[in-house]
């Protein structure tokens, strides 16, 4: 129990990466770019004449993109985190996204890794001193930024066209999303600790796009960890609860929280597509969708 | 006179603390009844955490004759957080499925140091920091490996491991709450019984034995009971640190070493202590948004009053 402060630095270090299977996973590093849709861009270009033949992907998000992109025959590894498509079992796993094994990317034969900062920033300047060609992204903080990093990544890939395709039909999605009531909306990625999502994430943007407004826009974090009281005191009409197994039952129970207007009109949801919308990839305004059917059908 | 003192000073603190506690909050200043329901919870685990944390680790400082002894060292709080790791990978975290993984932990970790410290049928006090110290490094050691296992639970593994009253708590929890701070007050209540043996051991050590005290059986018996406290404890709110280590300290010399008033005292200056904690660290985070973890704050809070009253003492 010594170590407990030293163990929590790395816990913020490692929770603060959005590509694991992003179960119960708050990110609390504070993001080093501002919202700003420019920005959010690959800020290492990758600098060839020759297109990648041979890439490794550390964020799962982005083998997710890779996939959308249809390039996926030119990914030869992924993390053991990445689980979608389906298809993407087949492929050479180099470990967990913090801690690939440096001489299973090396056989690899990489000529460039797909990478992710803040959280893996320490990760790619090690690998870049190793002599490995890294592309890194920066976590989008909007769903203008989750855009902008599929088209980046098309870019780094040589499939501009086939990006802008992507992103365009994404786009296209997003607006068929007819976007209802506002609602204020309390979101719970985990249930103890009580983990809520702030302003910093992408999630806040992504809801508002489709009325439904975060309680919690107002918190620079992404991923704060909150007091029950506040909630109450906030008082949303909806409550989405963003967890595998998360129960409806047990929140309506909660001693104190009778009064808040999502409680007593029954309007909490627990069986949201979890994946979909925890990673900034392609499948988020699926999972946009998704649940703007599922609470509008309720409303 | 100042024992008199000091025990008036504790219960007036700790009462205005509470009622301070039960009245300041997000929703600012209210008696509201359903806001109360709320922070009442709260504020009776955050008590009960802090006092028993301070009682047992006056119990073992008093048992093992070693000021440096916290309650952790047994091993059941280790023991307590394999068995919640384990039951966040296993999604098992239902309400009652958290405390009683955390519990079975900290049992197997009793069960564990007491067979290994039992040495010829006889169990000796040193034997019971070695083999406490062990179980709690290889507990610590399964905690690591079911924290790489489970990377996308690590932060609420982590978040445990710091120690939070900030449980939310629906009204099977609070039963489950309820039934296990009465038995653990009365373990406390048992342990307190024993303070004449404690007395004599600390005084005396070598005429223990002469002087009628059955060392074995209160080695035994205090370590079963602070295992089983402690194991409570950080089921519901998790390994919080430093008050079992430093509140016995304080009381010591406020009190005399008798164990007669060490042991209550010690639990009402560790609820105070951490009642006063949970109170800063709620007031930080509704003014910068920011959660810390409560060891952070107890610590924090602690060490000057701890520094402050050994320099007072060696001077």
């Amino acid at each position: 129990m010594k170590n407990t402060a030293r163990l929590f630095l790395c816990a913020l270090a490692l929770s603060a990466s959005f590509c694991s299977r992003t179960r119960n996973t708050p990110r609390n590093t504070p993001r080093n770019t501002p919202s700003n849709t420019s920005r959010n861009t690959s800020n290492t270009p990758y600098k060839s004449n020759k297109e990648p033949q041979r890439v490794i992907s550390l964020v799962p998000s982005l083998t997710e993109i890779t996939y959308a992109l249809g390039v996926e025959d030119r990914l030869v590894g992924v993390t053991t985190y990445c689980d979608y498509p389906p298809e993407v079992k087949e492929k050479k796993k180099v470990g967990d996204f913090l801690s690939p094994d440096p001489e299973r990317l090396r056989l690899l034969k990489p000529d460039l890794i797909l990478l992710a900062t803040p959280t893996q920033a320490q990760l790619a300047q090690d690998l870049k001193a190793a002599g490995f060609r890294v592309a890194v992204f920066n976590d989008p903080r909007n769903l203008a930024g989750v855009f902008a990093q599929i088209q980046s990544l098309a870019d780094t890939l040589g499939t501009s066209d086939r990006g802008k395709e992507l992103v365009d039909s994404l786009k296209l999605e997003l607006q068929g999303i007819e976007k209802g009531k506002e609602l204020s909306t309390y979101i719970e990625i985990s249930e103890e600790p009580l983990i809520s999502v702030g302003g910093g994430s992408y999630l806040t943007d992504a809801f508002e796009h489709i009325g439904l407004v975060n309680i919690f826009s107002d918190l620079s974090q992404g991923y704060p960890v909150i007091d029950p009281e506040e909630v109450v005191v906030r008082s949303p009409e909806i409550i989405l609860l963003l967890y595998p197994n998360a129960d409806r039952r047990n929140v309506q129970k909660r001693i104190g929280w009778s009064r808040i207007p999502a409680i007593s009109r029954n309007a909490v949801f627990d069986s949201l597509p979890v994946d979909e919308l925890m990673r900034p990839g392609p499948r988020l305004i699926r999972g946009l969708q998704i649940t703007d059917s599922i609470v509008r059908h309720a409303f | 006179m100042r024992s008199n003192l000091g025990w008036i000073v504790l219960v007036v603190l700790l009462a205005g603390l509470s009622l301070l506690a039960l009245a300041f909050g997000p929703a600012g200043l209210t008696l509201d009844s359903q806001i109360l329901a709320s922070r009442a919870p709260r504020l009776l685990l955050t008590i009960f955490a802090g006092g028993i944390l301070a009682l047992v680790g006056a119990a073992l400082q008093g048992l093992l004759q070693n000021p440096l002894v916290d309650p952790y060292i047994i091993g059941s709080s280790s023991g307590a957080g394999v068995g919640v790791a384990l039951s966040l990978l296993l999604g098992w975290t239902s309400v009652i499925g958290r405390p009683l993984f955390a519990f079975a932990g900290a049992a197997g970790a009793l069960f564990l140091v007491y067979t290994l410290a039992r040495m010829r049928g006889r169990m000796s006090r040193l034997s019971l920091i070695l083999a406490g110290v062990a179980v709690s490094f290889v507990g610590s050691s399964l905690v690591m490996v079911l924290m790489v296992l489970s990377r996308e639970q690590l932060a609420q593994i982590i978040y445990f491991l710091m120690g939070s009253t900030k449980v939310v708590f629906t009204p099977t929890k609070l039963w489950v709450f309820a039934g296990s701070a009465v038995v653990s007050l009365g373990a406390a209540g048992w342990l307190l019984s024993r303070w004449r043996s404690l007395d004599i051991l600390s005084t005396n050590i070598e005429a223990a034995e002469s002087l009628g005290v059955d060392t074995q059986k209160l080695t035994t018996e205090v370590f079963v009971l602070s295992a089983l406290l402690v194991g409570v404890v950080v089921a519901f709110a998790g390994a919080i640190s430093f008050i079992g280590l430093v509140v016995p300290h304080i009381v010591r010399f406020i009190f005399g070493p008798r164990h007669l008033k060490v042991l209550p005292a010690s639990f009402l200056a560790g609820a105070v202590l951490l009642v006063a904690s949970d109170l800063c660290l709620r007031g930080f985070a509704m003014a910068t948004g920011v959660d810390l973890p409560l060891s952070v704050v107890t610590t924090l809070f602690g060490v000057p009053v701890f520094l402050y009253i050994m320099r007072r003492r060696l001077a």
